[in-house]
Order: C-alpha cells, then structure tokens, then sequence
C-alpha cells in the first residue's frame, strides 16, 4: 500500500543516468540527489517484482526502467539493501532516511527513498559507501564474434 | 492575463534575431492554442508607440535599456502564442545558452594554467553530448562557469571525477587516502555546495563529515582546515 515502509531485509534498486556515472562506470552522488521539485527519490522495489532471484530481479527492475525512462547504453542500475542504507546514514550522517513502498498502476513495485533534501550532498555521498551491487541498466548487447 | 517579456535591446526588428539577447515566457495560467490577431512584432511597435497601455515598465523598453516589462493585455498574450515567434525566441535562447556552454569548455580547454583543463573539457563535453542524448537538462552554463572559475583560482589542482547533478550543474569529487573525500556541488554565481570526510584524527577508524555552501574562492581554505592534508588533491 501507498506509504508502507519496506522491509529492512529488502533491496530497492535505484537507476543511474549516464550523466550520475563516473569515467570508470562507478556511481557518482548525483544519482542519489534530487531534481528540482522531485520530493524523493525513485526506486524498484526489488523484492515486490515476484521473481526467483537477484538476477530475475534484476532483469525485471530493467523492464520497469525500460517502461518510464530513456535508457542510455551506459545507465547503471544501483542496489541498495533497504536496512543497511538507512542505518548507515543515520550512524554516518545523523539523518534519517526513510524507503516507502509508492506503487502506481503500471509500476506496482515503485518506491521512494525520502529525507534526502535534509542535506542532498552529504546523504548522497553516504549512500554511495552503502551500495551493494552495480549493474548495466540496459541488457546488454551480445559481444559481436 | 499577462505575459512578460526580457529584452536587453528593444531594436526589435521582425526580419532578424540577432537582435535577440533576452528570452520571452508565458505564464502557465494563460490559455494555450487562442489564433493570434497580431505579430510579436507589432506588439512590440504598438507597445513602444504606446507605452502608456503597457505601464511604466515600458518606458525602459521604449528607451532601448536592459529591462523586464509586463503586458497586461490580452492581445499581447495572443500575440505571443504566434508560433513563429515563439520559435525564433526560442531557436535565439538555446543558441545563447548552448554558445555559452561552448565557449566555458572552450576556456577550459586553452587555459596555459589548469593542469588539467584539457582533460576536464574532453570529460564536460562528454557529459553535456549524454545529456543531450539523453533528453536530460542542458547542462547549467552558470555552474559551468562557477567550476571554470573554480579552477582558474587553483590550476594545479588533481582531475576529479566529474560528473552531473539532476538539474545539470557539476559535480567535481576527488577520493584521498584513509577515505578523505572532498566533493563540490558548482552553483550559480560563484557559490559551491561541499562535502568532506575525513578520518578522525584520535580514531581514524571513524570518519568525520561535514558539508556546507561556500564560494568558490574559499572551499578549498575550508576544505584544507577540515582535511588537516591536502596534498592529495595537487598535482
């Protein structure tokens, strides 16, 4: 439902425009800061995609991303453990962040990271030492023989 | 209803826009798509013949000086709505703001000075042609120029990494050892966003941060006071 925490146990991805990387394909903080009149942060629920496993899951947050956004050839795609994000800015950072579940009829696993505007740079620096896994946004194109 | 205007030159001929070097917007609770009666143009020669009718804003208008004028004429919204118009306002400021970009990366890329300002032109150029690939906000000329500036103030600074906000400003980061880091949000008119962690100085297992806004002449004094080292972040 609108507005329920997620899990502490679960994992939300967040997309990565080309623009937020770095040269060396490393996520830079400018994917976790907001736009100008975003009021949180958009992410895939990873859990609530009803799939096997991680790599299902992965593939699935794709499609989702796939379905709202331009994805470019190098966006990245950052996973993030619900729990140990939050609990690492708080203990880093002294802010609290918050995930919520935030679905919408044709993305029931969209989610929001809120409390970011608290102080964009900082909260976003800390959340790169938190992510998990980093992987290409877009399926990636069969190496030619 | 009411529609404002921007003009650095009020010699506002219809047959060309080099004249142009202001923008033009309309309110969005004006009615979109109303048939226009009358050209930009003529709004502006009815309006300069007239200043009475447009307020005393237009005098500045009329007096060819860098002004903002408001038209509370329903007219004058119409007439904006002139699709014509609105392209060559709109073709005059992106070439205007997309020539300013050009140029910064231009001067970044000459400087005898900054070490590195080759290397950082070739990664903002980069960064602006994905954003654009990308259908994402044009890259900020003002911050472009607050990171110019920035470096211009110290050239022997090491390459960051360099990448983009949300909203298109840039972002420099550079990583030291035992975790130091020190990030700079480029901000309009000179002003910076920064972000620093550095070991504890009792117990470097802990990580101190701090953040703030400064400008760019003294983040890097802040940084250093707060770093204790900077020799990391030079060349």
């Amino acid at each position: 439902m609108t507005g329920d925490p997620l899990p502490q146990s679960d994992h939300v991805a967040r997309f990565c425009k080309p623009t937020c990387c770095n040269d060396d394909g490393s996520i830079a903080a400018g994917a976790f800061m907001l736009r100008t009149g975003e009021s949180y942060l958009s992410v895939q629920w990873l859990e609530c995609l009803c799939q096997a496993d991680r790599a299902a899951q992965i593939e699935a947050a794709r499609e989702a991303f796939g379905r709202r956004l331009k994805v470019g050839r190098s966006a990245k795609m950052a996973v993030l453990n619900v729990g140990t994000a939050c609990s690492h800015v708080m203990r880093e950072s002294g802010f609290k962040i918050d995930m919520h579940h935030q679905p919408e009829p044709a993305d029931p696993a969209h989610s929001g990271i809120f409390g970011i505007s608290q102080d964009e740079e900082l909260i976003a620096e800390t959340i790169l030492e938190a992510i998990k896994e980093v992987h290409p946004a877009r399926k990636q194109d069969p190496t030619p023989l | 209803m009411m529609t404002t205007i921007q003009t650095e030159n009020s010699q506002m001929d219809a047959g060309s826009c080099s004249f142009l070097s202001g923008s033009i917007w309309s309110r969005t609770d004006e009615a979109p798509g109303r048939p226009h009666i009358d050209s930009f143009c003529r709004t502006i020669q009815d309006a300069a013949a007239a200043p009475d009718a447009w307020g005393g804003d237009a005098e500045h208008l009329a007096t060819m000086g860098t002004t903002s004028v408001a038209i509370p004429t329903a007219s004058a919204t119409e007439a904006v709505y002139a699709k014509r118009w609105r392209l060559v306002f709109r073709a005059t400021e992106d070439w205007k703001r997309r020539g300013e970009v050009d140029h910064l990366i231009g001067l970044l890329q000459d400087s005898a000075d900054i070490r590195c300002g080759e290397k950082m032109a070739r990664r903002v150029r980069a960064l602006r042609q994905m954003a654009i690939e990308d259908g994402d906000k044009e890259m900020g000329a003002d911050s472009l120029r607050s990171f110019l500036e920035f470096f211009t103030l110290n050239p022997s600074l090491k390459y960051p990494e360099i990448s983009l906000t949300p909203d298109g400003d840039i972002y420099a980061r550079w990583k030291g050892p035992q975790k130091m880091l020190l990030s700079i949000h480029f901000l309009p008119e000179s002003r910076v966003r920064y972000v620093l962690f550095a070991p504890d100085h009792r117990r470097p297992a802990l990580i101190n941060r701090a953040s703030g806004t400064d400008s760019v002449y003294g983040v890097l004094q802040t940084a250093g006071s707060f770093l204790g080292r900077t020799d990391w972040l030079v060349q």
